[in-house]
């Protein structure tokens, strides 16, 4: 088991450099400066120039990488951990991270929990369903969600339960309101932010979830071990609960590992409607910005989150089928 | 009641509404602003975004305040950080005299020593402020660098002059000598190469009517009242919310919940939709600042790049003015500003604000829509549909090119459509494209486009030099290339001119020069429009900012 999570963190290691290098070149070679930020009419005509100076852009590509990698003196560079200082923001580009990540983490943990809640009992609901006019309507309705563009399906939760109802902000993770409440006060006003952003992170994806639940199950439930087990006056709870179930959510587990990456690119969209301040918005911004270092580091922590989302989903599987276990 | 009471009641009432302002104004409460993106840092020596530059003013402090006499056209400064100021008598020389009763939020004194140590940073190149550029005008030393032991003098804690390189217009002095200064007992311990990375940037310690009471990054900036601050009075407000809402609909939704009390830069369908909706949102708007125009390359911009930025040779489209002219005619501009800017948009004619009175061209009228005499103009010079195809071509090249603008900028999506399509009515082939904002700003840079819709906010004092200038590498908003040696010399000889009232007339025969040779086709001045709630009153857009005299602002409560 040691020597095979060496040998994929070794593979993990080796993608998401070449990810970095890769995303490095192609930053630089996108057309737009950085320096362009800088842009006024009341400026000093140098400043442009300056400021490429500043930021070592004037330097050949390849002094700009080997400085950027660490291989090169000062050495203060990515095999260093050095991601360096963000070009619009001023700060070390880990501190931006630091200061987005959790809140990314919050959005999507949440999705992601109601993703799998919400779609699995749905799909064990129209597995048992299956063929009905119920399961019908369930089924094209999920479908339906699953392909609403996240920024419409967005704007018309805003429109109906913000505007209209007054149910929930539309915007943030806190209102002004509550800036002195209480500790309960806060984490309530958190989640009446958070509802809204999950709802759209969450039921299309928990659609996606129900068809794949429902396929699996009706998958077992056909398959001979389980008649076997109703043949032998095993109680139907008993068979779903014990045999059943555990054999349709493996696949899930695939779908799981999956899942985390997709909500975080999902979010970006998301994230920028409701001005939730988390990683999506931050790539966002420092692309529009060319804001480089800050382009790196987002795609480092989305490198590592896919990998290592891939690498649990593994070893659950490994853990939950014998017949893939993990060497 | 005894008659000592009564006296001292009245005694009081006077003081407290001498030290107050207007006493019948509510005080206390909260604004909440949304903001489209965080400030990047807090210190006016580096910032560069507009978010930023928002925040800025309610922070730091400017010797005096400007307003707008818009009868004239004209600036006027009340005393603000300095109690007043005058001149030297050949010019050269502007002394300010500050109130001594001035403090940063810590408490240290703010005296003209910070003023100076502040020029000093911004002239320093290894603190690399964008802002060197204002303070092209003060001494200079021998290799022409901004010379600020010889041009800033502080004779004493209250009184710091300014000396410029030769006597001009007394306001451009005055102006040129805004910008936000910083205090030095903070600044003075940190290298100034590491200015730009400290801390004291995210917790920065001002002087004016507001604090930084909290800063969450890329979710809100809370400023508080500063009770120390009583220049021209205490802010009747105590809080000030700045909100990171970087999607416009959710903005306009906020405002439309209450979320936000002030949203601008709203799009004239939102402020339509808010105002039928919303009784309780009225508009404000500032006008006449920013303008669109769609851009023609005066130059052939390949034969330009590709000899090092030496040879200048006529674009083989846009190189002869009368065929700019008759483009200009065949746009139908009133259809153009009734079709997305409606009330909120005036035709534009040239780059000089009409609210400039002083120095707009009021005789000037734009070129009226006239296809058929556009046809006529484009045949004398020779484009006509000689081959029948429903284009016009000359010399065997047809009359075709592309149009770019930036993404995510609906007005210009629409000027842009709307121009292809009144083009092709006359038979010239337009081909449109749509650039994400930085990558547009590097193309225009590098002049690489025929053509482009693009749009600037204009300068108060009227600078065209920039826009204008014969130097196309030293003038990097001359994005069309216009090359003129009149023009250049006007723009120096209203430069040297001492009164506003002798570079008007010369500012209006350059709109004229301007008018004729159609280096752009001036689209239209579109409002910068504000919505606010309301429960604020007290509010002054105007020609400066959304945001002028906010100490004067007052709410009812939440």
């Amino acid at each position: 088991m040691v020597r095979y999570l060496l040998k994929r963190a070794f593979h993990a290691a080796f993608l998401i450099a070449s990810l970095l290098v890769l995303t490095f070149f192609v930053t630089r070679l996108a057309p737009g400066d950085p320096s362009m930020l800088y842009l006024d009419p009341g400026m000093d005509p140098d400043a442009v120039a300056q400021t490429r100076e500043r930021l070592g852009l004037d330097d050949p590509l390849w002094t700009q990488f080997v400085r950027w990698a660490g291989i090169w003196p000062p050495f203060e560079g990515l095999l260093q951990g050095e991601l360096g200082v963000s070009f619009s923001k001023h700060q070390a580009v880990t501190t931006v991270l630091a200061e987005s990540i959790p809140n990314t983490l919050l959005l999507a943990g949440c999705a992601l929990v109601l993703d799998f809640g919400l779609g699995v009992a749905l799909g064990i609901f129209l597995a048992f369903r299956n063929g009905r006019a119920l399961e019908q309507m369930l089924t094209v309705s999920s479908l339906v969600l699953y392909s609403l563009p996240s920024f419409w399906f967005a704007l018309m939760l805003i429109l109906f339960f913000s505007l209209w109802l007054g149910w929930f902000p539309a915007s943030q993770m806190f209102s002004v309101e509550t800036a002195d409440a209480s500790f309960g006060g806060r984490a309530w006003d958190l989640v009446r932010h958070l509802i809204l952003p999950v709802c759209v992170l969450a039921l299309p994806a928990a659609g996606a979830t129900a068809r794949y639940t429902r396929n699996s199950l009706l998958d077992v439930l056909r398959q001979d071990y389980v008649k076997a087990a109703m043949a032998r006056g095993l109680s139907g709870r008993r068979v779903f609960l014990r045999h059943a179930l555990p054999n349709a959510v493996l696949p899930l587990i695939t779908l799981f590992g999956m899942s985390f990456p997709f909500l975080l690119s999902g979010s970006v969209i998301v994230e920028t409607v409701f001005a939730w301040p988390g990683m999506g918005r931050t790539g966002i911004d420092a692309i529009y910005a060319r804001d480089y270092p800050v382009v790196i580091g987002v795609t480092l922590v989305g490198g590592v989150m896919v990998v290592a989302g891939n690498l649990i989903a593994d070893i659950l599987y490994g853990s939950a089928d014998p017949r893939v276990r993990v060497p | 009641m005894p008659r000592w009471i009564a006296i001292l009641a009245v005694l009081l009432t006077i003081s407290w509404t001498f030290s107050c302002g207007q006493p019948d104004v509510p005080r206390g409460g909260t604004v909440v602003v949304a903001l489209p993106a965080d400030a990047d840092l807090l210190n006016p020596l580096l910032w560069s975004t507009s978010s930023t530059g928002t925040v800025l003013q309610f922070l730091f402090p400017d010797l005096t305040n400007p307003s707008f006499d818009t009868a004239t056209g004209q600036i006027a400064y009340s005393p603000h950080a300095a109690a007043s100021w005058e001149w030297s008598e050949d010019g050269t020389a502007l002394t300010y005299h500050l109130r001594s009763d001035l403090r940063w939020s810590d408490g240290h004194p703010m005296t003209a020593n910070d003023i100076k140590f502040s020029y000093e940073l911004y002239s320093d190149p290894a603190v690399g402020s964008v802002r060197r550029g204002s303070l092209a005008y003060l001494l200079k030393t021998a290799d022409g660098k901004p010379d600020i032991e010889r041009a800033i003098l502080v004779p004493d804690d209250s009184t710091i002059t300014f000396r410029f390189t030769h006597a001009y217009e007394k306001n451009q002095q005055l102006n040129h000598t805004q910008l936000n200064f910083i205090p030095k007992h903070v600044f003075e311990k940190i290298p100034r190469g590491q200015i730009r990375t400290s801390d004291i940037n995210f917790h920065p310690v001002g002087g004016h009517h507001f604090v930084l009471g909290g800063w969450v990054r890329k979710q809100e900036i809370v400023l508080e009242r500063n009770p120390d601050w009583g220049v021209p009075h205490s802010a009747y407000i105590d809080k000030i919310v700045f909100r990171v809402i970087p999607d416009m609909t959710t903005r306009v939704i906020e405002l439309k919940t209450g979320g936000v009390d002030i949203v601008e830069g709203l799009s004239p369908e939102d402020a339509r939709s808010l105002l039928q909706s919303r009784p309780n949102v009225r508009m404000e708007r500032q006008s006449f600042r920013r303008f669109d125009y769609l851009g023609w390359s005066l130059i052939d911009q390949n034969v330009y790049r590709k000899s090092g930025k030496k040879t200048v040779r006529p674009h083989t489209l846009f190189g002869d003015r009368r065929v700019r002219r008759a483009l200009t005619m065949a746009i139908h501009r009133e259809e153009l500003i009734e079709g997305w800017l409606g009330e909120y948009g005036q035709a534009c004619i040239g780059p000089v604000s009409p609210a400039l009175k002083w120095a707009y061209n009021d005789t000037l009228r734009p070129i009226p829509y006239d296809p058929d005499g556009a046809r006529r103009l484009l045949d004398e010079c020779g484009w006509s549909d000689h081959n029948g195809d429903g284009f016009l071509d000359k010399d065997g090249r047809k009359f075709e090119f592309t149009i770019v603008t930036n993404t995510a900028n609906p007005r210009r999506e629409f000027a842009v459509q709307k121009i292809q399509s009144d083009l092709r009515k006359i038979g010239i082939q337009c081909e449109t494209q749509f650039l994400e904002s930085n990558q547009f700003s590097a193309g225009l840079r590098e002049k690489s486009f025929d053509a482009f819709v693009a749009g600037l906010s204009t300068n108060l004092y009227v600078d065209l030099k920039p826009q204008l200038g014969s130097d196309l590498q030293k003038n990097v908003f001359n994005y069309y290339s216009y090359q003129n040696p009149v023009v250049d010399s006007l723009i120096e000889a209203a430069s040297s001119k001492l009164d506003l009232s002798e570079a008007g007339p010369i500012f209006r025969q350059i709109q004229a020069i301007v008018h004729e040779d159609q280096p752009a086709m001036y689209l239209f001045w579109f409002d910068n429009i504000v919505g606010v709630n309301n429960r604020v009153q007290g509010t002054s857009v105007d020609i400066f900012s959304a945001y002028h005299n906010f100490w004067n602002w007052h709410v009812r409560p939440r």
